[in-house]
């Protein structure tokens, strides 16, 4: 755990003093912030209610593309560099070093949300706000954080050049994000219950909504492990070879 | 540490793990709801109508498969609501799903239980193609039988399922009587308050004669009257209520001609007859900040544009008081109401149910509206102005509402929807008269609503910017804060002292 948590602070302190998080950051804070206080069309204001639906729904899009910029270095940089050989001879294991990164990535987009409390602040002091969907809200976005931050740092343990990891990254995250909900409307039967049950905004909608499903928390624990445990697989395989 | 020829069974063995575990949950499952009002957890209304139920219920769920994720996610979400109804009543409840699109036979088995057809847009085969499609239930109790033509998403799926069960259920239904004659509402022209209504009572016009017999009615309703009511009339309900009946009245006090530009007093007898009751409707007009819209016509150079402008003379209204008439309201609209007082002595219970918000005023009539007037915050000097009422006595109600329009939808062209709470408010006052509270909770659980409170549009600005603003200049701040201890760090090892 000691050597996990020294990892994941090393990386997180590595993001806070790159440009390219702040550059990342303020993107989604910006986006966020348009879409749900300043674009006339589905804005708090516009649809004079007190939810933070708005919000959720942009960040539901934002954050699926923000999350693969912010992992795709994680691993593939260490190859490139070659300082991945350094950390092997330390005493950690594979799965402390996957974890480590995953967990400053996390913190990262846990900040990012936190800067967001003002939206919700402001909007619980001008109408009846629904707390506890606000609060399932939340947790649906980090639970779908998660899911893609562990499905980034694979992409980018089979890869050394970030780019690569990054598409790979997205097209991964595509699947989740949209093509399993759109191929599932093709087939009928198991396959097709399969390929709804692998659609992300399915689970994502039924947490913000309020309600938190068994279902929905053991999916998003699956995709997170998942990934994790595909990241140290690459690594254990790229040691063998 | 893995060797190369255990990593392949080690994988295999994961996704093994993690496969039966999804299979396993999807199996056993719990549901927390985090909902302020517990919007998706089955309501004690249900728990109690399900506890009360004997025969077995079969509900056949008409669903069509292979259509756009989200109607997937409404047949798994029926799914999960008939597992709840299942397990609260004793696997009294049993279903079944069937894709009509299967089989032609099926088909035509859910176009004859009323199973409404929907055409979805899907792809399939790389074209777009519009689907036949079905979403929706019948559900038999021994020989009868109910039928929910169409659930659409994010439809109340438990208001629908529990009022069918009920609707079954319920012996005989009483009757509840419109009073008719005296230019009302017809029952033709309030969908919405007589499709609440259909699921316990029967509703029916009546006309207040010398042989009328209203003793077959727990309550009545009078529903915006719009000319003077003879005195023999009035004593007839007078009679009616000292056998213990309840009446509903829907009152215009007030009348405005928009095309006049101006509001008077109306007088049709009921408003001093109810005083003599115990509730006072005032002839006034009352106003608040938090209000509609009515949209005018601007000239701007040589184009005329229209323009919605706000008008305190539609407040709408989210203050209610804690009783079982207005339990689970969200917001009520009303048009030219007037505010309500107590003139009755102490044998009367008073209790006002709906109030204005903070902001609000009154206006005596005659009125002049003034359309293009900017409102101020000082015009509205009053607070909490009661516009519906219950007073009881004796054995009867009577609930009051100062505005008779507010549940009326019209008819022919004319026809509008009204706010859902506004019918739901009248249902639930005849509910209540009548000593069945059952399905009020549930209704009004139907469409809650959060409207944001009426805040100035400099006010508005502000907030928006600030938002939008705020948590970039924040993580901005931290950017330059850390860089600048950076940067002193590096300048400080750069320095002669540095060891």
């Amino acid at each position: 755990m000691k050597q996990i948590w020294i990892i994941t602070k090393k990386e997180l302190k590595g993001y806070f003093d790159s440009l390219m998080a702040y550059i990342l950051i303020v993107v989604f804070l910006g986006l966020s912030g348009f879409f749900t206080w300043l674009y006339g069309n589905n804005d708090v204001f516009f649809i004079n209610r007190a939810t933070m639906q708005p919000f959720f729904g942009i960040a539901y899009w934002t954050l699926f593309i923000f999350i693969p910029a912010l992992t795709m270095k994680q691993i593939a940089e260490e190859y490139k560099t070659g300082t991945i050989e350094l950390m092997l001879t330390k005493p950690v294991s594979d799965w402390q070093i996957v974890t480590g990164k995953f967990l400053s990535t996390f913190l990262l987009i846990v900040v990012s949300l936190i800067l967001t409390l003002p939206y919700y602040i402001s909007i619980a002091s001008i109408g009846p706000i629904d707390h506890g969907s606000v609060w399932t809200g939340y947790l649906g976005l980090l639970l779908m954080s998660a899911a893609y931050i562990s499905l980034g740092i694979f992409a980018s343990s089979i890869t050394s050049n970030q780019i690569v990891a990054f598409l790979l990254a997205l097209i991964i995250g595509i699947f989740f994000q949209i093509l399993f909900g759109i191929i599932a409307s093709a087939f009928s039967g198991v396959a097709g219950d399969f390929l709804s049950y692998m659609d992300m905004r399915y689970h994502y909608q039924s947490i913000t909504r309020g309600v938190v499903d068994s279902k929905n928390l053991i999916y998003f624990a699956s995709i997170i492990m998942m990934g994790l445990m595909a990241s140290e697989l690459s690594l254990v395989k790229r040691n063998l070879n | 540490m893995f060797k190369k020829s255990q990593l392949k069974y080690y994988i295999l063995l994961v996704i093994g793990i993690i496969v039966l575990i999804n299979m396993l949950a999807s199996r056993f499952f719990f549901r927390l709801d985090f909902t302020e009002d517990q919007r998706y957890t089955l309501s004690e209304t249900t728990k109690d109508i399900m506890e009360g139920i004997t025969e077995p219920v079969t509900v056949t769920a008409y669903f069509s498969e292979g259509l756009q994720p989200q109607f997937d996610q409404l047949r798994n979400d029926f799914k999960d609501i008939l597992a709840e109804y299942a397990s609260l009543s004793n696997r009294q409840v049993v279903y079944e799903f069937v894709n009509p699109n299967e089989d032609q036979q099926l088909e035509q088995k859910a176009v004859e239980a009323g199973i409404q057809t929907v055409m979805i847009e899907a792809r399939e085969k790389d074209q777009s193609t519009t689907k036949k499609a079905y979403m929706g239930a019948v559900i038999q109790i021994g020989e009868a039988s109910e039928t929910i033509p169409f659930i659409q998403p994010g439809a109340q799926m438990e208001y629908a399922l529990t009022t069918a069960i009920k609707k079954m259920t319920v012996p005989e239904k009483a009757a509840v009587g419109f009073i008719s004659g005296h230019g009302e509402a017809h029952l033709s022209e309030m969908m919405q308050v007589t499709q609440g209504l259909d699921v316990l009572y029967v509703p029916e016009e009546v006309e207040l004669s010398d042989s009328v017999n209203l003793s077959k009615y727990k309550t009545i309703a009078w529903i915006n009257p719009q000319d003077t009511i003879p005195e023999e009339h009035l004593a007839i309900v007078d009679a009616f209520l000292a056998q213990g009946g309840n009446l509903f009245v829907a009152l215009n006090k007030v009348d405005a001609q928009l095309n006049q530009g101006m509001g008077f007093s109306k007088y049709t007898a009921l408003g001093k007859w109810l005083e003599g009751k115990g509730i006072k409707v005032e002839d006034n007009f009352v106003m608040d900040v938090n209000c509609g819209s009515v949209t005018v016509q601007q000239r701007q150079g040589i184009f005329t544009v229209n323009r919605p402008i706000n008008f305190p003379y539609l407040p709408i209204l989210s203050n209610f008081a804690e009783h079982p008439i207005t339990s689970g309201l969200g917001s009520m609209v009303l048009q030219f109401a007037s505010s309500l007082s107590f003139s009755g002595d102490s044998t009367m219970n008073y209790t006002p149910l709906v109030f204005t918000s903070d902001k609000s005023t009154t206006q005596a009539t005659p009125v002049y509206f003034n359309i293009q007037k900017q409102w101020e915050e000082s015009d509205f000097p009053m607070s909490k102005l009661a516009v519906a009422a219950m007073v009881e006595s004796d054995n009867s109600k009577i609930v009051v509402i100062s505005d008779g329009d507010m549940a009326i939808n019209g008819s022919g062209d004319e026809i509008r929807q009204v706010q859902p709470d506004n019918a739901n408010f009248v249902v639930n006052a005849i509910d209540f008269m009548s000593d069945d509270t059952g399905l009020i909770q549930l209704r009004s659980k139907q469409v809650k609503m959060r409207p944001l409170d009426q805040i100035d549009d400099a006010d508005k600005q502000i907030l928006k910017w600030v938002n939008f603003a705020l948590p970039i200049m924040i993580i901005l701040g931290i950017g330059i804060y850390r860089n600048q201890k950076r940067k002193l760090i590096r300048l400080k090892r750069k320095g002669e002292s540095y060891v």
